[in-house]
């Protein structure tokens, strides 16, 4: 059964290699078709898959199709296999749908770049990573697709190569997901200590007898997944990668850092919805960083000059809030935000690299302005995509946040103060998004460069996306329904008038404060601006994170080798840019001096190591 | 006067030892009748190499003693027979063009090989500690000639040296040890030794203890483990290119497989006291591997500290001592063997007369210049590191599985952490090669024999990683 | 003889070949002459033939002087290829002053 799904996985990979192979000597036009082809092909697998699940409710419980056991030992086996149920299907549907519509924007999109087919390889890499990350049927290969996803997205962010920036960035994103890895392979190794398999359904089967409510054990696992779940998903504290990711192209922060790989820890949640369970501690630290990150991003967003700056922020604001869902048990409203998001902020991205595209490479909101008559496609589809983040009623983030506000507060895990924080941050969003609207499309032309509107291959994509950015949302039930299966639950609808009012109300205030603030005269802003000079500082500085962790750890480190840092650095060629890569290197400096050339020390070091293992022997 | 009983010869059972010797005896006396070409002189000892590992099938009701319970053909013999094999004929084959670039125009550097190759047979297939001494010492001391092979080269000779020295200086740990466990026990034959363990006397005798923390530190050094791996990183770098490849693998496999034999399979009552002494020399060795391995900028010493890493990864599956920790040995070992001829016949194709372009900076942008070279350098190094799909990865897989069967969780814990941190100057070395410019004109002969042993290794390595269920099935036969 | 070795317990001479072998440690760790260096570590495979054999004489046994007599054959193999490996450092570097051979170090 769904052996066929094996495509989804097969097309794109293959993609990859020929066009890493082969893509130089191929013309632009094959190369760009070929990598968009790959990724149409899975897409269109998996909606046979999907029709195939809602035709047949039986399958909908879930089956593995196995493709050869790759390993045995003892008890323990590893098979190639892929899960396809609804939840897979559902992430397969927006990795393949979302990422094929954002592949034939990178025809237009890179069309002026000189590695046109190393990219498309890439994305190609990175489709397939991400196919795996979804179908994974047990830890083992979840671990494989996250690890897989990160270095496609570090290839990705580094992609301009001459950019100083851009490499930096990729390695910090690098190293924070390696963090991430690091703690799923440790929960791997405690599930597999406790369980005896690393099997999805086996897991979560197990799972119920083996571990009571906030067991330790359980609560460790939990936590454990849970930091690979934040470093992926840019939540607090790991979240510093995010929005220096933007270095990138346009396209991988709109497919990547947007629409699916930072989605990958709500997906995580949500398919271990049933160990998060047995720990009600860790779920309710979920929704917690999730509404604090919610609120966190979302008020650096506020001040934010950069385009796609503001949209990062925006992308780790909202996956607060999906974090949020998922931490009060709503999952399928966390899968279902996820699903609008996915659209509405690839069409934002999209809509900003048009406007970039457009306006000769300028990122800057500040030089912008006016580009609503020359950039009348953009313009619309950008309007569009704000008002959905910003939950402007009937577009499909109306739907999904609200779900997620009303939840916050209505669930038997909510409370009065996510529900608040959240509100408050639904008004920012409101704020932030139409600030950069403002700024961008409205007003004057602030500098002489004469924008002009992309070409259809690029405006093409953002009118699907426009489209389905204002439709989606009517699809909540059956997003809900098709889910139900897996999650066994359906979302509740609370009847609360007045919150959900208010909810509605909060996103509407942003967008006047917007209004307020950027449409009318320039000497108002000014004045706020002069009021609120601190709280702006603050903003702005991204509350001095940056300049604690400086002073906190990067400091005294420095102070204690400030000289040998100096030379280390000038090697300046690893991958870890971090303090633990320099502390690493300094080890091993150590190490390397203690290699003197000299017989006699070697000698010498062999009687330490005989005499110190004599004395642990003889006083053990 | 009484006859002295004679003990039963079985030649049968010895006889790749024999072929070997034969072969390479072959070797040195053609190498008197033909001229300047040496081309026989490999044939030869390719054919000896084949017909050794076809003649260690010869026994099939395994596992058979013979000469008094001194010598054994069982599974782990008989495979790794195969494994010293294989080595072996790469190393021939990767040294034939590498010979001529550096003008090693002598016949013993192969009859040298194949000795070498005797030495590792008879060590993973003695229960006897006086054989397992011998077979430590022909594999020794072919290896200190094959390391200053180039005698006019100081590098080469100060490897010998180095290496000499502290080899001779190691061995004499590991026969105090032997001669300790002897006087304790009464015997050198392991079964014995076994069995008086089992009984139980002898277990908390002090001698014994001392003797067997003699051996750790014996074999230790014999297969370069931390504390003991000092010498490592100088003799990889100063001896010749294919020999340092050779020398990571087959001898340290035999090493292996006769630490295995002597620990896990002949005092596992006491495993408590070695047990834990091998603990702390495995997550020594890894660390301290991995952590060494980042500063160097040499490709040879870089590959030296990863070896000393994946004797600590090693050390673990005779910390398991279950017969899946055997499996995972012997298929490790495989993997190994790959892998490492794989990297080192990159290093050779891109090495130059007179130890030119080994440091790591000379592979600068070989992506742009010989795309297949640096794609498969690449996957040998990922596998190294234990990238899935790739063997090096389920070769880490076994051994893991095998430690946490028997419950050594932060071990494992460890290891994997360790692996991570592998990755860091693997992915150098990748990273010099796709992102770097390069500094200047590669000027490399592809040497039609090493491209033949990397796309073999290449094979290798993607066919275990891939499909590594019949290998595995053998290896757990 | 077997009186007078009765009349020595086994220890002492255990005492004396840990002694020689301490020695012949020493001598490695101490000496900066690459012969001195290698006689000493033939005076660590000697301490070791005393044990062999006085535990051999002890337990009554012919595995301990076997294994002796494989010692010395291995010992004699070893010199053989040490000098060698002496007279071609030699050939390059005159001097035999182990603290001078260190091209390669990290």
């Amino acid at each position: 059964m769904f052996s066929y799904c094996w495509i989804i996985l097969f097309a794109p990979i293959a993609g990859f290699t020929i066009l890493s192979w082969y893509g130089n000597r191929m013309s632009r036009e094959r190369v760009g078709m070929f990598g968009c082809a790959t990724v149409g092909l899975s897409f269109l697998v998996t909606l046979v898959a999907l029709s195939e699940l809602l035709l047949d409710a039986e399958k909908q419980k879930g089956a593995v199709s196995t493709l050869y056991n790759w390993v045995t030992a003892g008890s323990f086996s590893l098979n190639l296999s892929i899960l396809i149920d609804p939840l897979s299907v559902f992430m397969l549907l927006i990795v393949t749908g979302v990422g094929f519509v954002i592949h034939v924007y990178s025809i237009g999109y890179m069309r002026e770049d000189p590695e046109y087919s190393r990219f498309f390889a890439y994305m190609n890499l990175f489709i397939f990573s991400m196919s795996v990350l979804v179908m994974a049927a047990d830890f083992f290969f979840l671990i494989v697709g996250w690890a897989l996803v990160g270095l496609a997205s570090y290839l990705l962010i580094g992609f301009w190569k001459e950019k100083t920036s851009a490499v930096l960035a990729a390695r910090k994103a690098f190293v924070m997901n390696v963090i991430g890895d690091v703690g799923m392979i440790i929960a791997a190794f405690m599930i597999f200590d406790h369980l005896g398999t690393l099997n999805f359904l086996d897991v979560f089967t197990l799972a119920g007898e083996a571990f009571r409510p906030n067991d330790d054990a359980i609560l460790l696992i939990t936590l454990f997944l849970l930091v690979g779940a934040f470093a992926k998903s840019a939540q607090i504290p790991l979240h510093t990668w995010l929005p220096d990711a933007m270095e990138g192209p346009t396209p991988v922060s709109a497919l990547i850092h947007a629409a699916t790989m930072v989605t990958a820890g709500v997906y995580l949640v949500a398919r271990c919805h049933v160990l998060y369970e047995l720990a009600p501690y860790t779920m309710y630290l979920i929704a917690t960083v999730g509404v604090v990150t919610a609120i966190f991003a979302g008020s650096m967003g506020m001040v934010q000059y950069d385009i796609k700056r503001v949209i990062a922020y925006s992308t780790m604001s909202q996956l607060g809030y999906m974090f949020l869902a998922a931490g009060v048990g709503m999952y399928s409203i966390a899968m279902f935000h996820l699903m609008t998001h996915a659209f509405f902020k690839a069409l934002l991205f999209l809509g900003a690299g048009s406007v970039i595209h457009g306006s000769n490479d300028e990122q800057d909101i500040r030089q912008m302005g006016g580009l609503r008559q020359a950039m009348p496609i953009t313009h619309i589809t950008f309007l569009i995509g704000s008002l959905a983040l910003a939950g402007f009623p009937l577009t499909s983030g109306f739907f999904s946040k609200e779900a997620i506000i009303i939840n916050a507060y209505h669930s038997d895990m909510g409370n009065i103060v996510f529900w608040a924080i959240a509100v408050l941050g639904a008004a920012m969003t409101g704020f932030y998004i139409f600030r950069v609207y403002f700024y961008t499309f409205v007003g004057q032309p602030r500098t002489s460069v004469h924008a002009h509107e992309s070409p259809p291959i690029m405006t093409a994509p953002l009118v699907l996306l426009a489209f389905f950015s204002l439709t989606v949302g009517f699809g909540g039930y059956m997003v809900d329904d098709f889910l139900a299966t897996y999650f066994g639950m359906h979302m509740p609808h609370p009847d609360d008038p007045v919150f959900e009012t208010i909810g509605v109300g909060a996103g509407l205030v942003g967008i006047a404060a917007a209004i307020v603030f950027y449409m009318t005269g320039k000497d108002r802003l000014e004045f706020i601006k002069q009021m609120l000079a601190p709280v702006y500082d603050l903003l702005f500085h991204k509350y001095y994170i940056d300049e604690i962790y400086d002073y906190l750890i990067v400091k005294p480190t420095r102070a204690t080798g400030a000289f040998m840092e100096e030379k280390v650095e000038r090697d300046g060629i690893d991958m870890a840019v971090d303090q633990v890569g320099t502390q690493v290197r300094e080890v091993s400096r150590v190490i390397s001096l203690w290699q003197s050339g000299k017989v006699r020390t070697y000698a010498f070091n062999m009687i330490v190591g005989v005499v110190i293992i004599l004395m642990f022997v003889v006083f053990q | 006067m009484e006859p002295i009983p004679a003990p039963s010869i079985d030649l049968v059972s010895l006889a790749p030892v024999l072929v070997l010797t034969v072969f390479g005896i072959m070797v040195l006396v053609t190498d008197l009748f033909i001229g300047k070409n040496k081309s026989a002189l490999v044939f030869i000892s390719l054919t000896g190499l084949l017909m050794a590992a076809i003649s260690s099938l010869a026994k099939y009701d395994l596992p058979v003693y013979s000469f008094n319970g001194a010598y054994i053909v069982d599974h782990l013999s008989v495979f790794f027979t195969f494994i010293f094999c294989i080595s072996s004929a790469l190393a021939i084959l990767v040294s034939i063009d590498f010979n001529q670039r550096e003008g090693i125009k002598v016949g013993e550097y192969y009859s040298l090989i194949l000795f070498c190759t005797v030495g590792m047979v008879l060590l993973a297939s003695s229960t006897d500690m006086i054989m397992i001494f011998l077979g430590i010492e022909i594999v020794s001391i072919c290896l200190y000639v094959l390391a200053g092979i180039r005698r006019n080269d100081p590098k080469s000779n100060e490897a010998a040296l180095k290496y000499f020295l502290l080899g001779a200086f190691a061995t004499g740990f590991l026969l105090y040890g032997m001669a300790l466990i002897y006087g304790t026990t009464g015997s050198t034959k392991l079964t014995i030794i076994a069995e008086m363990i089992r009984e139980g006397s002898v277990r908390s005798e002090p001698l014994m203890l001392m003797g067997v923390v003699l051996l750790i530190i014996g074999f230790g050094f014999k297969v370069a483990s931390v504390p003991f791996h000092m010498w490592a990183p100088d003799v990889y770098q100063g001896a010749p290119t294919p020999v340092t490849a050779f020398m990571a693998v087959g001898p340290k496999a035999a090493t292996l497989a006769a630490f295995f034999r002597v620990f896990a399979e002949t005092m596992p009552e006491i495993s408590p006291s070695w047990g834990i002494l091998l603990y702390i020399l495995s997550v020594l060795s890894m660390f301290i591997g991995n952590l060494g391995a980042i500063m160097q900028t040499n490709i040879k010493r870089l590959l030296a500290f990863s070896s000393v890493a994946h004797v600590g990864y090693l050390l673990i599956a005779i910390i398991a001592k279950n017969s899946l920790g055997s499996a995972s040995l012997m298929f490790y070992m495989l993997a190994y063997a790959f892998m490492i001829f794989g990297a080192f016949g990159i290093v050779i194709l891109i090495g130059r007369k007179g130890d030119e372009n080994l440091e790591i900076e000379n592979y600068s942008g070989l992506a742009y210049k010989h795309p297949i070279l640096a794609l498969s350098m690449t996957i040998f190094l990922l596998s190294l590191g234990g990238l899935p799909p790739l063997a090096g990865f389920v070769a880490k897989f076994y051994i893991f599985s095998a430690a946490l069967k028997e419950g050594f969780v932060v071990l494992v814990i460890l290891a994997v952490l360790n692996s991570a941190i592998s990755f860091y100057y693997y992915l150098k070395v990748v990273v010099y090669m796709y992102m770097k410019e390069p500094i200047k004109e590669f000027n490399i002969t592809l040497s039609p024999m090493t491209l033949f042993v990397v796309a073999i290794a290449l094979f290798g390595t993607l066919h275990l990683g891939i499909f590594p269920g019949p290998i595995i099935a053998l290896a757990q036969y | 003889m077997d009186i007078s070795f009765d009349a020595i317990p086994l220890a002492h001479y255990l005492l004396l070949s840990a002694t020689l072998f301490v020695i012949g440690v020493m001598g490695v760790l101490m000496r900066r002459n690459a012969i001195v260096v290698f006689m000493s570590i033939e005076i660590m495979l000697n301490a070791v033939n005393i044990s062999l054999i006085s535990f051999d004489r002890y337990l009554n046994q012919h595995d301990g002087q076997i294994f002796s007599f494989m010692v010395m054959c291995v010992a004699a193999a070893e010199v053989s290829v040490g000098l060698a490996i002496i007279i071609a450092l030699f050939r390059n570097k005159p001097t035999v002053n182990l603290d001078e051979f260190n091209i390669m170090k990290s």
